[in-house]
């Protein structure tokens, strides 16, 4: 998972403008960024679930080895070339291609999921503040409602402390994200480390037995495969990474999601998924998969503090975005008021263990969601000139609303939503390139029908 | 200054990565295990910032 907080000054520089020359960056810049991005709170849930979707150690390990592989190469070779011949962010290009009013329909489902991301991660946190405190009731698997009093007074603080923090801004929470980077991640490895010698049988296939927990859908290489590559598709086939890797100075610095996805996507679930393997083997069904448990029991109060540093400097940045996001819809709200309303949405979302205890599920909606407009500037970048359609036809056109984007945006994805649920796909992942490509080749149909090139 | 930060910062990190490996050998208890880790904490989260200082934004 990720946030994006670490350029965030540099993504509210040169919102209108295409990036100059002399602001690029060399790839140095984008590699600790990659790195830190993608070891968050969220991975402690993450590793957990593969265990329980009853993964298999073959599947999970070749899976995240090729899946990530697929998620870097579409950042180095789809997100990276766009960013460098436009040079301008996501919502400036959006707008050109959807018009102001489709882009409004982005910011709120874009500031929703994040709100509800926000909201899981702040429930992992929880997980952590909540063990001193025996009154509090750690949330199970089956757990989708808050678990008591005392839970929903842990979420309620640590949600106002980030929503108040956010509020101010996030500069010193990205700096704490900077320092901690490669110290949380030698805690994950810790975990792993102290763990195996627990572990009654270190033999891999006694510890992700490739059989799913009661009530989950068994998942094997193509699960793991497809999640790894696509958990942050919203990131790079949605494009939102343009933001980022505008100031790309060379094509080079494609490969640093490599950083985040083979310590963060690789090695941190690999370390997550041993800590409730052990669990699983030494209380069975009892097993808790609450996170702060879990890595007290391993390295004590250091694994407590990095599951709330995680989990806050990945939520903080996020509850600042969604308020952008927010603000974008209703620019008259002042950023605090914007920041403030999805902190409250993100507080209440952490209220109920659902979105955490679902991640894997919440992601790939989140990706199904947000990836289809990137398949839009893809088309608009790569195929107009040649297939004769309107490049950045609301702009071009004055249009406020594209119809064209509104239903190749919509319609692949209610029928990648109704796949998932009519051939029971045990992850939307399974979807998420289907609608993609099923987007872009609607746009360019419809853009071929409503908005053709201007004779010359 | 900055040398030192560094080193400091750097045997921070080691003793994040020392123990544990120690206990998974047999060769440390549990308990100070976690002691060192949390200390190792404080450490690099005291110098780390000052030794990179200018360097992040």
């Amino acid at each position: 998972m990720s946030n994006e907080h670490e350029h965030e000054h540099a993504v509210n520089e040169y919102e209108n403008e295409p990036v100059p020359d002399k602001a690029l960056k060399g790839p140095g810049s984008f590699w600790g960024m990659y790195a830190g991005e993608h070891t968050a709170g969220t991975e402690f849930m993450i590793g957990p679930l593969f265990v329980a979707y009853g993964v298999g150690a073959s599947d999970l390990i070749f899976g995240l080895l090729l899946g990530n592989l697929a998620a870097v190469l579409t950042w180095r070779y789809l997100t990276t070339p766009i960013s460098m011949r436009l040079r301008v962010t996501l919502y400036h290009k959006l707008e050109k291609i959807c018009g102001r009013q489709l882009v409004s329909l982005y910011n709120i489902s874009n500031g929703l999921l994040f709100c509800f991301l926000a909201g899981a991660m702040v429930t992992v946190s929880a997980t952590a503040v909540g063990v001193p405190f025996p009154d509090v009731k750690m949330p199970t698997f089956s757990d989708t409602m808050p678990t008591g009093m005392a839970w929903s007074v842990v979420v309620i603080v640590i949600g106002a402390a980030m929503t108040a923090v956010a509020m101010r801004g996030y500069a010193f929470v990205a700096k704490v994200a900077n320092f901690a980077a490669p110290w949380m991640f030698l805690i994950f490895v810790a975990c792993a480390l102290v763990t195996l010698p627990k572990l009654e049988s270190t033999e891999l296939s006694r510890i992700w037995t490739g059989v799913p927990q009661e009530g989950k859908m068994k998942i094997g290489f193509w699960g793991v495969f497809f999640f790894a590559w696509f958990c942050n598709a919203a990131m790079h086939l949605g494009m939102s990474d343009m933001s980022v890797l505008r100031y790309a100075k060379k094509a080079s610095c494609g490969w640093a999601p490599a950083a985040g996805m083979y310590l963060g996507h690789c090695i941190a679930w690999i370390s997550a998924s041993l800590l409730f393997a052990h669990q699983l083997q030494k209380f069975g069904d009892n097993a808790s998969v609450a996170p702060g448990p879990m890595v007290y029991d391993a390295v004590g109060w250091a694994g407590l503090i990095c599951v709330v540093i995680a989990g806050w400097t990945t939520a903080n940045p996020t509850i600042y975005r969604a308020g952008l996001a927010f603000q974008g819809v209703l620019p008259g709200m002042s950023r605090n008021t914007a920041t403030l309303i999805a902190g409250i949405i993100c507080t209440v979302a952490g209220l109920f263990p659902a979105f955490a205890m679902k991640l894997l599920d919440f992601v790939g909606i989140y990706g199904m969601v947000l990836a289809p407009v990137g398949a839009f500037i893809a088309v608009d970048v790569f195929l107009s000139k040649k297939f004769g359609i309107t490049a950045d036809p609301a702009a071009t056109r004055k249009m406020r609303f594209n119809p064209a984007a509104f239903l190749a945006w919509v319609v692949p994805a209610a029928i990648g939503f109704w796949a998932v649920k009519h051939f029971n796909m045990p992850l939307p992942t399974y979807a998420t390139l289907p609608v993609w490509i099923g987007s872009g080749v609607l746009y360019l149909v419809l853009s071929k029908v409503m908005h053709p090139a201007a004779r010359a | 200054m900055k040398k030192i930060l560094l080193a400091l910062s750097a045997a921070a990190l080691l003793l994040t990565v020392v123990p544990p490996l120690l206990t998974a050998a047999g060769k440390l208890d549990a308990a100070t295990m976690k002691h060192l880790l949390l200390a190792a904490t404080i450490l690099w989260f005291a110098v780390w910032p000052a030794a990179i200082r200018g360097k992040v934004s």
